[in-house]
């Protein structure tokens, strides 16, 4: 240390011009360049102080050396080279160590010597002394010489303290404690000694460390030890700084979980960025060409066409409630399933022949009219028959055929048409029918569900030609009409059916029969005759075969007012 | 919402499920209501009727309805059921009709004719 100027100066200089044998106790030493800063415990043994930058330097070597390296192996090596910096240093602590060992044990020797010199001075002045009693006792036989021998034994004396005071200054030197000197105590070889020892400890613990680090190997899931960062997800800067990227966390709390949209991608990108779905994205797609359903298979482009595909083929009516009921004249939109079985009660189909007309409100509900005695009992309310060769009658066995009774007769009286025919029965309080045949027959027969006049008219709007080809007027009783026409194919074409209906005709309320007469000749069939014996109800004949009809009123009959549809053609 | 039956002067009757032609049922909270929707079905306001349904999309127009009956009950709720039967005029009708219209124009020519003859030999 110096004074320069009034300021404070440490020894300092270039780090190869540094020598320890030449650094007091005490004294620190700073070598500018290396920037390495030592403690001088005596003469030769002198420690390298460890500073705050220094660490930062060792740590930032390593990383250095982990973010070069490519291997493990690599880095161990640049590491134990380090290392063995440390070593050395660590070599040059010990052998200053031992060097401190081997200064203490020659300041030891030293001090041994100088207390055998002590105490050979000692013991010589003890010898002197007694020389010098020897010469006291001796004095009075020589005043002279013993005043000499005083002055010698005092020189002696002397001798002997000073040797005493050496000997002091010695031990004080050596191990301290001798009071003689300031500081004594830790300004000694002993204390140094143990100083140096203390950093010899440290020193090979800081061995140890390096060796156990430059013996470190690489990380196992066993065992600790070195890694390295795979360069993609764990970055190390060139300063050490190491990166890591966003990991994946598993979140049993859903409200937790981190959102779509907060998620960091590669390049520091978000899903939005790399054309990834969010509330807010769009998605180009095309329509699918044919319509079929989405599959697992499909990415979200294929999802969407086939969607759109589905919606495109939706006809309007699929967005409107269904109809329910029968009155739609207007295309666009689906009947009510429930209607399906409003057509079936209603029973409208005329290729069975199931046609009648009714005034409800004289005759009642046809539902109240069962069949009592007929086979295959439906829900009769006509009767038609038909032989067992499936050909409606007349023919075969079968004389007469279909019936067709919508008119109560308060007196019981059987209205029948060729043997088949219609009774109430008061008992039942419920219309019946009797069939008749010849015997050992059996008659498959069917009925016909009874319609309203209103639904009549609309089928003979759409089923027939709605035209009245023959026509009876009500006339007055006493008089009829007589009215014959015939009608062949030019006319009407080819016949397959004839419908004639008999209308409500007051003045026949209270007439028991009305009778027409139609002649055929068709076909297969002979010129027939039939009578119908009805006030209302409709009368249909089938044929064949082309042919012609002719109608005629039969005579001694009243004026009829019926008409005669003809199919369309 | 129900289905509705609209009138020419397009008054509006609200008509049950499962209605046909000959049997178009409605509600009615009175007698009275029962019977001024009864009255609206004029002969003029079934010359145009249209059937929407409760979406008020039209599924049904007709031309030339004739009101043939009506039948009304009453419901245990104290409301009238009652069910129009209304029918398509047939072809006669509507010649008949046809040919009044005629007789009305007629009458008005020959109005106007006389009226002229007046100015002219006034």
């Amino acid at each position: 240390m110096a004074l320069n100027s009034g300021k404070i100066l440490m020894r300092r200089g270039q780090e190869v011009n540094f020598d320890p044998n030449k650094m007091m106790p005490g004294e620190w030493a700073v070598s500018l360049d290396s920037k390495f800063v030592r403690m001088c415990f005596s003469p030769g043994v002198c420690i390298r102080m460890a500073t705050y930058e220094a660490f930062e330097a060792d740590m930032e070597q390593i990383r250095e050396i982990l973010a070069e390296c490519q291997t493990v192996e690599e880095a161990v090596q640049r590491i134990y080279e380090d290392i063995k910096d440390v070593a050395v240093d660590v070599e040059r602590i010990e052998a200053a160590a031992a060097s401190a060992l081997e200064s203490e044990e020659n300041a030891l020797n030293s001090a041994n010597l100088a207390v055998q010199s002590a105490n050979t001075a000692t013991q010589k002045a003890e010898e002197a002394e007694e020389s010098a009693n020897i010469a006291s006792t001796k004095a009075e036989q020589a005043t002279e010489g013993a005043n000499t021998a005083t002055q010698k034994a005092s020189e002696a004396a002397e001798s002997a303290g000073n040797v005493r005071n050496m000997s002091e200054v010695s031990e004080s030197y050596a191990v301290g404690g001798t009071g003689t000197r300031e500081g004594e105590d830790t300004d000694n070889a002993k204390y140094y000694n143990q100083q140096a020892s203390d950093n010899a400890d440290r020193a090979e613990a800081a061995a140890e460390r390096a060796s156990a680090v430059a013996d470190v190997g690489v990380a196992t899931t066993e065992k600790a030890g070195l890694v390295k960062p795979d360069g993609e997800t764990i970055r190390v800067d060139s300063d050490g700084t190491i990166h890591a990227d966003r990991g994946t966390t598993s979140y049993s709390d859903l409200e937790n979980k981190p959102k779509i949209n907060d998620v960091v991608l590669e390049g520091n990108k978000t899903i939005d960025d790399l054309g990834g779905l969010t509330a807010e994205s769009t998605v180009s797609f095309l329509q699918a060409s044919e319509r079929t359903n989405i599959e697992a298979t499909d990415n979200v482009k294929g999802i969407f066409g086939k969607v759109k595909k589905w919606f495109a083929d939706l006809k309007p009516h699929a967005f409107s409630n269904p109809t329910n009921n029968l009155l739609a004249t207007v295309a666009g939109t689906a009947l009510d399933a429930v209607q399906g079985k409003v057509l079936y009660d209603r029973d409208i189909n005329m290729s069975v022949g199931r046609l009648a007309f009714q005034n409800k409100n004289a005759f009642g509900t046809l539902e109240e009219f069962v069949q009592e005695t007929a086979k295959d009992i439906g829900t009769p309310i006509i009767a038609r028959l038909r032989d067992t060769t499936g050909a409606w009658g007349p023919g075969g066995n079968i004389q007469w055929y279909k019936c067709l009774l919508a008119y109560q007769n308060p007196y019981g009286s059987q209205y029948s048409l060729g043997g088949a025919g219609f009774m109430w029965d008061d008992a039942r309080n419920k219309w019946s029918i009797e069939i008749t045949g010849n015997s050992n027959t059996t008659i498959n027969f069917k009925y016909e569900k009874l319609i309203t006049e209103t639904e009549l008219n609309s089928i003979l709007k759409t089923k027939f030609n709605h035209k009245e080809y023959i026509s009876w007027t009500s006339i007055a009783s006493g008089s009829y009409a007589a009215g014959e026409k015939r009608y062949t194919k030019t006319d009407i074409g080819l016949i397959k059916e004839l419908l004639f209906v008999f209308q409500e005709n007051s003045v026949y309320e209270s007439m028991a029969y009305e009778y027409v007469s139609i002649t055929t000749g068709f076909g297969n069939l002979t010129t027939s005759y039939y009578q119908a014996q009805t006030t209302k109800g409709l009368f249909r004949i089938y044929y064949s075969e082309e042919g012609y009809i002719d109608i005629r009123e039969v005579p001694n009959g009243l004026g009829i007012r019926a008409a005669l549809y003809l199919p369309k053609i | 919402m129900k289905d509705k039956l609209i009138l020419k002067d397009q008054t509006t009757l609200e008509i049950e499920a499962g209605a046909t032609l000959s049997a178009i049922t409605v509600l009615s909270s009175t007698k009275e209501e029962m019977i001024e929707k009864w009255d609206s079905l004029t002969k003029e306001n079934l010359s145009a009727v249209e059937v929407k349904n409760s979406e008020d999309v039209t599924i049904a127009t007709y031309t030339d309805l004739v009101l043939v009956s009506e039948t009304s009950i009453v419901l245990e709720d104290g409301r009238i059921s009652t069910e129009f039967h209304l029918r398509e005029k047939t072809d006669i009708e509507k010649l008949q009709d046809e040919v009044d219209g005629l007789g009305e124009r007629s009458d008005m020519i020959e109005a106007s004719v006389l009226e002229l003859s007046e100015v002219v030999y006034a």
